[in-house]
């Protein structure tokens, strides 16, 4: 190995610099086999994942010298098998091992010791192997890949030559390896804006359909591919889009969803963390049950190795939108089932990246025509109710025996649904300011109010909803408020008190006597409003969520179908503006609401401070 | 004359919203069974299911026997109730209307591909439900 070869090697990886993917691997080992003349070069990626404690190689490419065309058969033979094999006893082992101990750039030997098979070696005449390890470019303790050169005749190398070589053959390939990452990262994000833009605002569908058809294999190629995504009416994932599913006809996908924790793919969604399993056949035949019994994409094989990506809500990554699966990976080179590797795995995250955007974008339209549907519906009964009732009357006004028994009761009830009306707007209008992000002073109108009035209010508004649901006022108690004179907005109060009212009554347990009771108490700092009822209770679990806007108690939708979700996240911003604070004291038997108000706002001094400005 | 039975299961049959759609039934001598949830409706059904008709809602609470899911959190309940009926060999020969606040595709083609009608409550003031149920019902004033 002159330095003539190894400045010629220089010159044809140099010309390398404009190609990506497989191209640019083959480019590389056919320009080591021109300047080398050796017989033989291959490439071979390291899958660092160790799931059942196994580990494989698989081939990237691999170049002969044109002199071996003669042994045409034999090569065919070569390029038929081989592609992905077991690390452990392989050359590639061999190389790594013996090059970490010595501490060499490359590993030569002249002995077929160290292959897995003599059979192949002997039929081409092997005689000399240099192995050469590609450390990771951003972390040169990781070998990522073996470049293999084999030649006919055992070379006759200088040392020190031998190691220049090596070490700029292990450098390009290091950057080049690291570079063609970069590239795909680029090119996968390139096709997916061009994916969206060409669908445009179409059903999101119609756009990740062609990721899976069409994006996503010229990455990583697999057998089956499908993409679930959250769905927050029923609480599980269901089936986007797929390659297709064994035994499930296209018409039932829409039955196809996984719960978080349930299966491989569940735990995926309840983890947020990517796997790669190597050995599905194996957890299989255990009869694990972590393995994927529920659903399986339609593949040529057995599936063997799956690769599962979690989608990531890009404002809070702790929340899971949406998992990517595939199955079978397919070595671009031999056509075999092969192994997914890290290389995988972090091009498929980055990717989701995008993906994630696209899904927040569409769950959040469809949240919004669901807020949309639930207010329209809340607006729509007392309204159509004040427009029956009122027409009734017009209709009847003559005959006396309506106006003896009926009049009263029917002008009540327009008089209850229009401040019902009122109030569900009041408190709907409250939320679309606070998202206007409008400062607090714009918001409120603050004077000073008695507590105590500002809660009989709210009962006296609340009383034609308790009639109109059977609820017995007197049930209704509350403890002996002392003077408390507060700098506040009387209308805000009158929303929280009228809404943990409202939820009281709405959520009343059929089984149980309706009863609430509110409570005053004072520490040093803070006054302590409790409300307490025996209503439904509240999940455990679930006493935090409930303050998020658009949640509904899991139980709570078995007995009741009033409340969107509005109500309670409304009270939370309004206390948490005011200093205080809302928490779930208990959750049933009874449920237990507490309201800390701290005593800043017995005078105006707290709107001072600059968040108020 | 033989009185007129209809069952009907909505969450506000109990409330003032629903009254002047109840008294207008009562005066046109047409008795209304209430069920303010799909349980109660079953309960109702088993004690009788001599019905001329059976209105429905559609969002409602879905209660113990209906799954969540399957209900899409109460805004398809009415759904699941409907095709309950319909798969039942007595009930499905009962009449049914739906009749509700919500616009909904989904329940609207269902509907239609089972000959029910689809009613919304904007559309109709008390004495206009009560002639298009008769109509419905073929019932001569």
């Amino acid at each position: 190995m002159s330095n003539e070869i190894i400045q010629k090697l220089r010159e044809e990886l140099l010309n390398t610099s404009k190609t990506m993917g497989q191209e640019l691997f083959e480019i590389l080992v056919n320009s080591i086999v021109r300047v080398t003349k050796c017989c033989m070069c291959s490439l071979w990626s390291i899958n660092d994942n160790k799931s059942n404690g196994f580990k494989s190689i698989s081939l990237i490419t691999r170049s002969f010298l044109e002199i071996v065309e003669e042994q045409k058969s034999r090569k065919d033979d070569l390029l038929n098998s081989n592609f992905v094999q077991e690390y452990e006893g392989s050359f590639i082992k061999s190389v790594i091992d013996y090059t970490k101990e010595k501490r060499l750039s490359y590993f030569l030997t002249d002995s077929l010791n160290y292959q897995r098979s003599t059979k192949y070696a002997q039929k081409l005449n092997l005689k000399g192997f240099i192995g050469i390890p590609i450390p990771d470019f951003l972390n040169k303790k990781q070998i990522i890949a073996v470049v293999r050169i084999s030649y006919q005749q055992f070379p006759n190398i200088d040392e020190d030559q031998l190691e220049v070589f090596s070490l700029i053959v292990r450098d390009y390939f290091s950057s080049a390896i690291y570079r063609n990452m970069l590239l795909k990262k680029q090119k996968i994000m390139d096709m997916l804006i061009k994916n969206y833009q060409d669908k445009g605002q179409k059903k999101i569908n119609d756009i990740f359909q062609p990721i899976i058809d069409r994006i996503f294999p010229e990455f990583c190629q697999s057998e089956g591919t499908s993409i679930f995504i959250w769905d927050s009416y029923n609480n599980n994932y269901r089936l986007l889009v797929t390659t297709g599913l064994r035994g499930i006809d296209k018409r039932n996908y829409d039955d196809v969803c996984y719960q978080a924790g349930i299966g491989l793919t569940g735990n995926v969604a309840k983890t947020g963390k990517a796997i790669i399993y190597d050995d599905l056949v194996k957890l299989e035949n255990e009869k694990n049950p972590d393995y994927e019994k529920l659903y399986k994409e339609d593949t040529v094989n057995h599936g063997k190795t799956m690769m599962i990506v979690p989608i990531l809500r890009p404002s809070n990554p702790k929340e899971i939108i949406g998992i990517i699966r595939f199955v079978n990976k397919i070595n671009l080179k031999g056509q075999c089932i092969d192994y997914f590797n890290s290389a995988d795995k972090e091009l498929i995250i980055y990717a989701s990246n995008y993906l994630a955007l696209c899904i927040d974008f569409f769950l959040g339209e469809e949240e919004r025509c669901g807020l949309i549907t639930k207010l329209s519906h809340e607006f729509k009964t007392p309204a159509n109710s004040i427009r029956i009732t009122a027409e009734r009357i017009q209709r009847k006004m003559g005959e006396s025996i309506f106006v003896n028994f009926y009049l009263n009761s029917y002008l009540q009830s327009i008089v209850d649904y229009s401040d019902l009306q009122i109030m569900q707007a009041s408190t709907n209008l409250y939320l679309s300011n606070v998202h206007r992000n409008k400062s607090k002073s714009e918001l409120y109108n603050l004077k000073f109010h008695q507590l105590s009035e500002i809660i009989d209010k709210s009962v006296k508004i609340a009383i034609p909803f308790a009639r109109d649901n059977g609820v017995q006022f007197d049930n209704i108690i509350i403890e002996k408020i002392p003077s408390c004179r507060l700098y506040i907005d009387e209308s805000a109060f009158i929303i929280i008190f009228y809404n943990l009212l409202t939820n009281a009554i709405k959520y009343q347990n059929p089984n149980t006597e309706f009863n609430v009771r509110i409570k005053f108490e004072e520490s040093l700092r803070n006054f302590i409003i409790t409300v307490s009822d025996y209503g439904l209770g509240i999940i455990e679990n679930e006493k935090e969520k409930i303050f998020l806007l658009g949640f509904r108690g899991k139980n709570i939708a078995k007995y009741n179908s009033d409340g969107y979700g509005i109500g309670l996240h409304v009270i939370y911003q309004i206390i948490k503006d005011f200093g205080g604070e809302i928490r779930v004291r208990n959750c049933s038997s009874p449920t237990t609401f507490e309201i800390i108000l701290p005593k800043d706002l017995y005078n105006d001094y707290y709107t001072k401070l600059p968040e108020w400005k | 004359m033989e009185v007129i039975k209809i069952l009907w299961i909505d969450d506000d049959i109990n409330r003032q919203a629903l009254r002047p759609y109840i008294d207008e039934f009562s005066e046109s001598g047409i008795y209304i069974t209430k069920a303010s949830n799909p349980d109660e409706s079953f309960i109702k059904l088993q004690e009788n299911n001599d019905f001329d008709c059976i209105i429905v809602d559609i969002s409602m609470p879905y209660g113990e026997r209906i799954k969540s899911e399957d209900a899409k959190g109460g805004m398809q309940t009415g759904l699941i109730v409907l095709q309950n009926l319909v798969a039942d060999n007595e009930l499905s020969k009962i009449p049914k209307v739906v009749f509700t606040i919500v616009t909904n595709p989904d329940v609207r083609k269902y509907c239609e591909d089972n000959n029910i009608p689809y009613l919304e409550k904007q559309e109709y003031y008390s004495h206009s439900f009560v002639q298009k149920i008769r109509q419905i019902l073929k019932i001569v004033q």
